[in-house]
C-alpha cells in the first residue's frame, strides 16, 4: 500500500540553513521517501537555489520569502507565511489525491499550515523543535507572549504534536498546555555516513594539537546556556594532571569574554577559540578529539552529543535537558555537575584512563546506531502518520461531499 | 463577505456600509455569509434565512503589529468559511472582501475552492498613512496590492478612488468598477459587478 503523501512546511531547508530545522526536515524527508512516502517540502527561497527541484526524491518548492523591510521579525514571519500559504494552496490543489497530511515545523509556519488544514480538510501534525518559553527562559514581554501564543495555537490545531525529547515534551506540555497524551516523542537523529571515510587523521590532528597533547573539543554557540564558560574555567585544573589542547568551535556574544578569561588563566598556549569552522572540519574534529565536552545548562535535545557519539569521541556532559536522555553516566559517557570542578574531574577521568574511555565511546556508538538512526526515526514518524490517517478516516471531520462548489447557475 | 468591521463592532463608516450591503443583498434573495472580527468567543448569528453573520476572535494575542493581527486572523477566517462550505448546505459563489485585512483569506479560498473574489477598497494605505514608506505601511500596501492583483474585479466608491488605485497599484482601469454611493443605483451596480466577476471566473473553475 502506498504510504500517505505529506506536505512539510518549514522556513528553512538546505541550502538555506539557519538552525537545526533544515537538517532535521531534510533527513526526515529523505528517509520517508526511501520508505515509499511522497514528500513535498514548501520552504523559503535561497539565492541560487531553484524554485522547484527534486532532491533524492523530495519535491522541494521554494517560495519568495518576502524581502521588503518589516518592522520586526514576527511581522516578517507573517508576511512570509502569506507567500508560503498561497504557493502551498496551489500545490495542494494540483496534488489533491497525493497529499493527505500536513506536517508543520515550529510556529514560524503556523498561519499558513492552519489555513491550509481547514481549506483542504487535511490533518495537521506539528513538530515543536523548541518553545519561546524555553528559548527565553520564561515569557517576559508582549513580543515573546505573541510567539508563545502562536505556538499554543499551532499545537491546539495539530492532530498530534511531535517533540524530540521527553524534556521537550514536558516543556511543550507545561508551557503551551498541551495534554501529554497528544504528544509523541520521536528523538532527533544523526547521519552516520558523514563520520565515515578516510580523512588523514594524523595530518589533520597535527593542525590542532601536538602529538603529546590530548585533544579536548567543544562545539556550540558561545553563549551562556551552552556552559562554555565553565569549561574554560576547568582548563587549568585539567592541565595539572594531563597535557591537553582545548579546541573551542563556535561564535557567540561570550567570545571576547572567553578570550580574556583564557589569558587571565594563563592557558592561551593550550586553548584555541576558533570561531566558525566549515562543516567538514567540524566533522573531522569530532572524529579526532579524545574527549568531547557538552557542558550545556539548557538543551532541548542535544544533537551535538549525538554527533560526538557517532564520531566515536568520548563524551563528558552535564546531561541537562534532552542530554540526560541520551547519555547514561558511566555507560555512554561521563555525566558531571554543571561546575568547573566537576567538568575538570570528568575530563581528567576520561583522559587518564584510555581503556575506560574506549569502553564508553564503544557503548555510545552502539547506542547512537540503534536509537538515533534516521531510518528508525522515519519509521516511527510513519506510525504517527498512519495513526492520524486512521483516526481521520474513522472520524466525522473529513469532507462529506466531493464537489463543494456547484458550477454554473448562480443565485444572483 | 469578508469585513474586519461589522455592527455592533463599529470602527468607521465601513461597518455601516457592510451591514447595509449585506441586508440589501439578502432582500434581493442573495444568500449572504458575513465573516467578521469580534473579541467575544466565536458566534454564528442567523439574522435571517438569507443572512448569516460569523464573528471570530483572533486565535493569537497579544500582537506586535496590525499585520500580525490580520494574518493570524486570516487562518481563522479561512477556517470558518471552509466549515460553511464543507458542513453547511449554504452556497457561496463569490467572495467580496473589504479592505486589505482579509485579502489573504480571499486569495487562499480562491486557490483552494476556485471561488472568485471582488475586492472593495474604501481607502488606500498610501492615503491613510502619514509615512507610507515605513516598513509596516509597505507590508499593508503589499497586501492591498495582492488583493488588487488576485481579484476578478475591484470596486471603487468614486472616480477619484479609481484613479488613485490605478496610480498606486498600477492596476489597469478595465479591472475597476466605480460604484457611486447613489441610493438609486449602488446596489444594482454592485450586483452587476458580482455577476461580471462570476462570468470572468465561474465558481469552482
Amino acid at each position: 500500500m502506498a504510504e500517505p503523501g505529506v506536505m512539510m512546511l518549514s522556513w528553512e531547508f538546505p541550502p538555506r540553513i539557519i538552525g537545526g530545522i533544515a537538517p532535521h526536515v531534510n533527513n526526515l524527508s529523505r528517509n520517508l521517501v526511501r520508505k515509499g512516502t511522497r514528500v513535498h517540502v514548501v520552504t523559503c527561497d535561497y539565492p541560487g537555489a531553484p524554485e522547484y527541484e527534486e532532491v533524492e526524491g523530495i519535491k522541494v518548492h521554494r517560495v519568495d520569502a518576502y524581502k521588503f523591510p518589516t518592522p520586526d521579525f514576527a511581522t516578517w514571519v507573517s508576511m512570509m507565511n502569506v507567500n508560503l500559504s498561497i504557493k502551498a494552496a496551489e500545490i495542494m490543489k494540483t496534488h489533491k489525491d497525493e497529499i493527505r497530511l500536513l506536517h508543520a515545523h515550529d510556529w514560524l509556519v503556523a498561519n499558513a499550515s492552519i489555513g491550509l488544514k481547514h481549506m483542504f480538510r487535511v490533518p495537521l501534525i506539528a513538530t515543536m523543535h523548541s518553545t519561546e518559553y524555553g528559548r527565553r527562559r520564561g515569557i517576559h514581554n508582549d513580543y515573546q507572549r505573541m510567539i508563545s501564543s502562536t505556538e499554543a495555537w499551532l499545537t491546539r490545531e495539530a492532530w498530534r504534536v511531535i517533540c524530540c525529547s521527553n524534556y521537550m515534551a514536558s516543556e511543550v506540555s507545561n508551557a503551551l498546555s498541551v495534554p501529554s497524551n497528544r504528544i509523541d516523542m520521536i528523538p532527533n537523529g544523526v547521519n552516520l555516513q558523514v563520520f565515515e571515510g578516510e580523512y588523514g587523521r594524523e595530518a589533520f590532528r597535527a593542525k590542532f594539537a601536538l602529538p603529546s597533547e590530548k585533544l579536548v573539543l567543544f562545539v556550540g554557540r558561545l553563549v551562556h546556556e551552552k556552559g562554555v564558560g565553565m569549561l574554560v574555567d576547568a582548563i587549568p585544573r585539567i592541565l595539572q594532571r594531563v597535557d591537553a589542547k582545548f579546541v573551542i568551535v563556535g561564535e557567540g556574544y561570550l567570545k571576547e569574554q572567553l578570550l580574556a578569561r583564557v589569558e587571565e588563566l594563563g592557558v592561551t598556549h593550550k586553548t584555541f577559540i576558533s570561531g566558525f569552522l566549515d562543516t567538514s572540519t567540524v566533522k573531522h574534529l569530532f572524529r579526532t578529539a579524545d574527549v568531547c565536552v557538552v557542558p550545556s545548562l539548557y538543551e532541548p535535545f542535544g544533537i551535538v552529543a549525538l554527533e560526538a557519539m557517532a564520531a566515536k569521541s568520548t563524551l563528558v556532559t552535564t546531561g541537562s535537558g534532552g542530554l540526560g536522555e541520551i547519555v547514561e553516566h558511566d555507560k555512554h559517557g561521563v555525566v558531571v555537575y554543571p561546575s568547573a570542578e566537576s567538568i575538570a574531574w570528568g575530563v581528567t577521568r576520561v583522559l587518564v584512563d584510555p581503556a575506560y574511555a574506549d569502553r564508553l565511546r564503544q557503548a555510545a556508538y552502539e547506542r547512537v546506531t540503534s536509537a538515533y538512526r534516521w531510518d528508525n526515526i522515519a519509521s516511527t514518524t510513519l506510525e504517527v502518520y498512519r495513526r492520524v490517517t486512521a483516526e481521520y478516516v474513522a472520524g466525522q471531520w473529513k469532507p462529506k461531499q466531493r464537489n463543494l462548489v456547484r458550477p454554473g447557475g448562480t443565485s444572483f | 463577505m469578508l469585513t474586519w468591521e461589522f455592527p455592533p463592532r463599529i470602527v468607521g463608516d465601513m461597518a455601516y456600509y457592510a451591514e447595509r450591503l449585506a441586508e440589501e443583498l439578502a432582500r434581493k434573495k442573495v444568500d449572504v455569509t458575513v465573516v467578521t472580527f469580534h473579541e467575544a468567543p466565536y458566534a454564528r448569528e442567523e439574522v435571517s434565512d438569507r443572512l448569516v453573520v460569523h464573528r471570530v476572535p483572533n486565535p493569537v494575542g497579544p500582537h506586535v503589529s496590525v499585520v500580525t493581527w490580520a494574518l493570524s486572523l486570516t487562518a481563522e477566517v479561512q477556517r470558518i468559511l471552509s466549515n460553511v462550505l464543507y458542513d453547511e448546505s449554504r452556497r457561496i459563489d463569490l467572495v467580496d472582501v473589504h479592505e486589505w485585512q482579509f485579502v489573504v483569506a480571499a486569495v487562499g479560498l480562491k486557490k483552494a475552492f476556485g471561488l472568485p473574489f471582488v475586492i472593495t477598497l474604501h481607502s488606500l494605505e498610501a492615503q491613510r498613512s502619514n509615512d507610507s514608506s515605513s516598513p509596516l505601511s509597505s507590508c499593508i500596501n503589499g497586501l492591498e496590492w495582492l488583493g488588487t492583483y488576485e481579484c476578478q474585479l475591484l470596486i471603487a466608491k468614486s472616480p477619484s478612488m479609481k484613479s488613485e488605485v490605478e496610480r498606486v497599484h498600477k492596476l489597469p482601469s478595465s479591472k475597476i468598477r466605480v460604484v457611486a454611493q447613489n441610493p438609486q443605483s449602488w446596489l444594482k451596480q454592485t450586483l452587476q459587478t458580482y455577476q461580471e466577476a462570476l462570468r470572468l471566473h465561474p465558481s469552482g473553475g
